[in-house]
């Protein structure tokens, strides 16, 4: 088991349409951080939901697609979780 | 006897394996059944038709891409697209080397889904990110060897021209340096396929260069970017932005989904995996380089 630098940092988020509604199946990928990001991307649960591990303090641009739209939100974590919403669209 | 100790004798350290310039190539890859698309060089021919096409045009410049004021502001942040976005959408995935490529759906310890990209090296043998098959998250359910993993090869949005295989994690590989130590510079592993399903899609081959024989040279990849329509397969290439001793730095435009894809060169019209890609970074994206133990176990896996 790897040892951590400092405890999980993580984004715990949901997708939403304009509606409000949550989207499952949205792909969700860091777009931007500081530091090196790894190219895989979630898709979010039934009820729209995701979280995702970030390697460091700093603000991370996180962007969700769906084959009808898209859309980002920006989130600092400095310690912790950090919440977010995204609505694509 | 007075011992002849010269405290100036010159001393340097014995090479890295790492650090080797002996070259190795695997086996040269095979292109399956099948129509293969065409190479112009070092890059793909799609590419050299947008060249074509850009030559052709004269419009302003489209700048609905361009980013915020404030982005300059506040400095630069890992970006795996570097704008303008370049990616060529590559339709004809039944052809080598398209089909080589697979749209991947993991499923982690957690059940969460995630998107990622292979490719073939052998008839069973796919190789991708170790992030793919490994997922990092300590003290998490989600932590560990993946559940399973579907295989896409050549998907292009709903259509599977090949089908799709599920590899159980008993088939999944992968190096102590990912799974122990989460180190980037050891990203990579591997799926071995219970089916032969690469005889008929062909694979690429994959090479272990010194600075010397990769400097100059053209780097492309293909996969399959989770910012694109769901399941289509996208194209771009570029020229080497940095060489480190374990991972090598370029401008290619990248967007999760596309960890573990082959950044591969196009040798007189062979394709070699040189990279494998699995990081977007500030200034450039990166993949695992393909050095001499890299491809001692790419090897092993095939056979």
């Amino acid at each position: 088991m790897p040892a951590r630098i400092h405890d999980p940092l993580r984004i715990r988020g949901v997708v939403v349409d304009a509606q409000g509604r949550p989207v499952p199946g949205a792909r969700v990928a860091l777009g931007a951080g500081p530091a090196a990001l790894p190219d895989i991307a979630l898709l979010t649960d039934d009820d729209g939901s995701f979280w995702v591990e970030v390697p460091t303090p700093g603000e991370y641009a996180v962007l969700a697609s769906t084959d009808s739209g898209s859309g980002e939100a920006r989130v600092t974590v400095n310690s912790g979780e950090q919440s977010v919403r995204i609505v694509v669209g | 006897m007075t011992e002849n100790t010269n405290p100036h004798e010159p001393v340097q350290p014995e090479a890295d394996a790492e650090d080797t310039t002996v070259d190795q190539l695997s086996d040269a890859p095979e292109t399956g059944a099948g129509g293969t698309a065409a190479t112009a060089g070092d890059v793909e021919a799609a590419a050299a038709t947008l060249y074509e096409m850009a030559a052709a045009e004269d419009t302003a410049p489209d700048t609905s891409a361009l980013r915020p004021i404030g982005e300059a502001t506040y400095g630069a942040s890992a970006e795996t697209v570097f704008l303008p976005d370049n990616r060529i959408q590559i339709n004809n995935t039944a052809d080598y080397p398209w089909r080589a490529n697979a749209s991947l759906l993991i499923t982690a310890n957690d059940n969460s889904k995630w998107l990622g990209t292979g490719w073939f090296i052998g008839p069973k043998t796919m190789v991708t990110a170790g992030h793919c098959v490994f997922i990092q998250a300590p003290g998490t359910t989600r932590h560990g060897w993946v559940k399973s993993i579907e295989v896409m090869p050549g998907r292009n949005g709903n259509t599977l021209p090949y089908g799709k295989v599920v590899v159980p994690r008993s088939n999944l590989r992968s190096v102590t340096g990912w799974t122990n130590s989460a180190n980037q510079e050891y990203d990579y592993g591997a799926m071995i396929l219970p089916t032969n399903l690469g005889s008929t899609t062909g694979w690429y081959g994959f090479a272990a260069w010194s600075d010397a024989t990769l400097n100059g040279r053209t780097l492309n990849i293909s996969g399959y970017p989770g910012d694109k329509p769901s399941g289509t397969q996208w194209y771009h290439w570029s020229g080497i932005a940095a060489l480190g001793a374990r991972k090598i730095y370029y401008t290619i435009d990248t967007a999760g989904g596309q960890s573990g894809s082959a950044v591969y060169v196009i040798d007189n019209g062979s394709r070699y995996g040189v990279a494998i890609h699995a990081y977007g970074g500030s200034t450039s994206n990166s993949g695992t380089r393909i050095t001499s133990g890299v491809f001692t176990n790419l090897q092993n896996w095939k056979n």
